[in-house]
This record gives structure tokens, sequence and C-alpha cells, in this order.
């Protein structure tokens, strides 16, 4: 019995890993990417994120977790850490400061064709009786360097929660949830769900960004996941 | 119970496969950079990182952008400015992209004004660590900064 529990649980978290992981439930939603066809751009600047969740901790965690999958869209991604790393040395760890001023201003220092502004809107977990559900949430905005201008946004909320699977079997989940939650409890794990939002929020069709410069079969050929909406 | 769990588990990540090979070598970039900011004295661990992702990057042709830059940042940030140096420069001819940035935080290590650039400047100058003097004390106040205009927008 211990022993099934045991693997039933690893099932379950699996299950409901999978369940997270699961790509694209497809979007139906219709977007123009003009501009940023029109901007072109080559080079992203990630930007430090503005938090607006009740974790302190939480911008330097989810900074770790953005530039690899923007990069893998075919960008060239700069430093995060060095870059944020010299913002605090010139005064600039405020990301409100930041997010305030004129993008054209970041073309100056470092030369980036878009910069991306983040906030964190959700970073949270939450204990209820026998179930622990962790969630987060973010705004991608990318903003010509070139111009200040908005070219491109989204945003993503990602949950994890041990009640999205059911067996079938009442006692067995019920069990098996309270091992999850135990451990979901002791150290909620933030990461894999900010790595899958950011996976989302740069790759999927419709939404996400189209492919760059450093993914030369599709670069500018994907206008039918990517469309230009107007004339 | 179990089979079924199990199966709608493979389901489940069987989905989650779509995903099309990586085009750049990032290795443990992520969780070392996220045990970095966790605890500092994991840095070695986000060091030896950075230097095992640019040797299979360079092996596969697939080098990730900024990690060179964030090896020579390191290395800055230890003192050692000649190994930073290098590194910034390889940065900048791997990726023209940030041969600007580099180019700029290099003229500025080897004490070399670029007057056509004095906002940058004036940024990178304070932008890179003083290890040789370490008392002294962050005054981010008088610095010219070059974003605080305060536009009315946000996220």
């Amino acid at each position: 019995m211990r022993n099934s529990l045991k693997l039933s649980a690893k099932a379950l978290a699996i299950a409901v890993l999978g369940l997270v992981t699961a790509c694209a439930t497809p979007d139906t939603r219709t977007n123009d990417f003009s501009q940023f066809r029109a901007a072109d751009p080559h080079s992203i600047l990630v930007l430090p994120a503005l938090n607006n969740s009740g974790a302190v901790e939480a911008p330097e965690f989810f900074l770790s977790t953005v530039s690899q999958p923007f990069a893998q869209r075919g960008y060239y991604v700069f430093p995060a850490n060095m870059v944020k790393s010299l913002l605090e040395e010139n005064g600039l760890s405020d990301p409100a400061l930041l997010y305030n001023a004129d993008a054209k201003r970041l073309d100056r220092l470092f030369g980036c064709d878009t910069a991306l502004y983040l906030s964190i809107e959700k970073w949270e977990s939450k204990y209820v009786v026998l179930a622990t559900s962790t969630s987060v949430a973010f705004n991608y905005e990318l903003r010509s360097c070139e111009t200040g201008e908005k070219i491109w946004s989204n945003y993503q909320e990602m949950k994890y929660s041990p009640q999205a699977s059911n067996s079938g079997n009442p006692l067995a989940d019920l069990f098996a949830q309270a091992v999850i939650s135990a451990i979901e409890k002791g150290s909620p794990n933030y990461m894999p769900l900010a790595q899958q939002a950011n996976a989302m929020a740069a790759g999927l069709r419709i939404t996400g960004i189209p492919a760059g410069p450093y993914l030369p079969e599709v670069y500018g050929k994907d206008l039918a996941d990517f469309p230009v909406q107007s004339e | 119970m179990i089979p079924r769990i199990l199966l709608t588990g493979a389901l489940a990540l069987g989905l989650a496969a779509c995903a099309t090979p990586p085009r750049f070598e990032y290795g443990a970039y992520e969780p070392t950079l996220y045990a970095y900011y966790k605890k500092p004295e994991m840095r070695d661990k986000f060091e030896a990182a950075l230097e095992k992702a640019i040797e299979k990057g360079e092996a596969s042709d697939r080098l990730a952008p900024g990690l060179y830059a964030e090896l020579g940042y390191l290395h800055l940030d230890q003192g050692d400015e000649t190994g930073a140096i290098q590194m910034f420069e390889k940065e900048a001819s791997a990726f023209p992209e940030s041969a600007f940035f580099m180019t700029g935080v290099v003229n500025r290590l080897k004490g070399i004004e670029t007057p056509t650039e004095p906002e940058m400047v004036a940024a990178s100058a304070e932008a890179v660590p003083s290890a040789d003097k370490p008392d002294e004390t962050e005054t981010p106040a008088d610095i010219e900064t070059p974003a605080v205009d305060a536009a009315p927008a946000g996220v």
C-alpha cells in the first residue's frame, strides 16, 4: 500500500505537471504584427521586472528564466544579469524609474533594437485544506528602442494545483494530494511555472513573437502564424 | 488506478514534447543563475555553468547570446579586467548586435573616452565595478542617469 501510494503520488505529479506543460491550446485570437514586422528587431534587452506581487525575491528568480525562451525564437538577447547589475550601479535598481522612462534612452546605452518590459502580477502559493495551489502571472511588453513604441505584448498566467487531476478513486486522490501539498507548501516551486509562462509568451503562434534572424529557415516566412492585418 | 494515471501522464508528456530542438545552447544558465540569486555563494556554480555552456555551444555552433558577456562581467566583478575585456570582445565579435554595448564597456575599461556618446560614457563609467576601490560607497543619486524622464506610463 505504502509503495503504491508513493508511486501513484509520483504518477499524479507527473500527470499534473503534464497538464501544466501541455503545449498550445489552439488560440483563435488574432493579432496584428505590422508594427513588429516594420521594426524588424534583431535584439532584445531584457529589463529587470516590475514587481506587483508580494514576493520580494520574485524579480531576480523570474529574470533568470526570461532570456532563453526569447533567444530561442531567433534573437540576440543581451546578458540579463550583467545588464541588471549595470543598471543597479547606475542608480536604476528601481524598475519603476526605468519603466516610466523613454525606451529610446536605452538605445544610447545598449544599442538595443527592442527592450522587454516585464511585470510580475502574481507569484503566490495558497494552502487550502489539503491542496496547495501555486500561481504566477506576468505581463510582457516589447518596446522599440528606436521609437519607444510598443510593438508586442502578452500576458501569461500559470497555475499548479494538485487538484487538477482526478484518478477516479477519491480516497487515493486525497492521500496523493496531501503528499503533494505538503511538498508544495514546504517549498513552492515557481520556477517551472515561470519557465512555462515564458515559453508560451514567446513561442505560441498568433500571440508569441515571430521568428527572428537567428532562425533563418523561418525568419520572415511565418506570416501565417504572425500575420500583418492592415491594408 | 495506477496504470490509468501513468497513461494520463504519458499522454500529457507526449503532448508537451512538441517543442523543436533549441537554437541556442544555454546549458545550466537558468538553474545556476537562479541558485546564484538565491545564494550568492553559488556564484562559482554559475561561472562553471557559463564556461560549460560556452564550450558546448562553440562545439555545436549553437553558442547562446550573452554568455561570454555574463562570464566577462563575473571576471570584472572579481577584479580581473583583462579576462573581462577578453570576454566582452568575444561577445562583440560573435554577436554584432552586442558590439555597441560591448565596445562601450571595453573602451571605458581601457580608459578610452568616446566623446560622441557622452551619455553612455557617463553611464558606463559608473557601470564598471571598481574592484580596486572596494570601500567607495555607492552614490547613485548624483550619477547622471540615462533614463529618469518619468513619463506617465507603465506596463
